[in-house]
């Protein structure tokens, strides 16, 4: 199974995710506390899980969980991005949206392992956090 | 990179439907976070994961075994 993987995907191995471009951005933003940064990553796993990750690029995807987090989080964060480097507005919404319904509970399906994993003190509780958006 | 979203990997795997992929999603965290992997593992073999069923059919019988084979690459490619 292995090498029928790695033939398939004609050994090209490397990918940009959004949890790396997520920590790209960390690493440079005061504002993104370690609690937001949990938030951000819960979310960006929720995406993966929901397949909304096959819909959205990485960068939409990672804008999408900052203007959650701030949302959510009520806190204020201000990456330090190139202005050719802002994802479209409009598929922030549409990202944003998608989002929402998931973590609203609007789903049919149950995120268990996701809720298990991030209702741990090491991510601070973010699973447990109520959806109200301003 | 191959555009997974043109693929559409729900119409490949035939055998495969969503609550199946949810549910082998969701042993995958869990096998992640027993084994202590690195967090970049799990996205790197979801993004396998989903290629390689959109390119390929699977069966259910072995969808389990492709879920685990990809985090075993992506654990040995981190």
């Amino acid at each position: 199974m292995e090498g029928s993987i790695i033939e398939t995907l004609n050994f090209n191995l490397n990918r940009t995710t959004s949890l790396q471009l997520l920590e790209a951005i960390a690493e440079d933003c005061e504002t993104l506390s370690e609690k937001n940064l949990s938030f951000c990553k819960y979310v960006l796993e929720t995406a993966l899980f929901e397949g909304i990750s096959k819909k959205y690029s990485p960068s939409v995807l990672v804008a999408t969980a900052l203007s959650l987090c701030e949302n959510v989080l009520k806190c204020k964060i201000e990456p330090k991005l190139q202005p050719s480097q802002k994802p479209n507005r409009q598929e922030i919404a549409e990202c944003f949206k998608d989002l929402c319904m998931v973590l609203q509970g609007s789903n049919k399906f149950e995120l268990s392992a996701l809720k298990r994993k991030y209702n741990r003190s090491r991510f601070h509780n973010v699973a447990k956090i109520k959806l109200t958006l301003n | 990179m191959v555009n997974i979203e043109k693929l559409h990997p729900q119409e490949t795997q035939k055998n495969v439907s969503e609550k199946m992929r949810q549910i082998l999603i969701d042993w995958m965290i869990d096998v992640h976070e027993s084994f202590e992997l690195k967090e970049q593992t799990l996205h790197l073999a979801l993004s396998y994961l989903a290629e390689y069923s959109a390119m390929k059919e699977i069966g259910k019988e072995n969808y389990q075994l492709a879920g685990i084979a990809c985090l075993w690459v992506a654990s040995k490619y981190e």
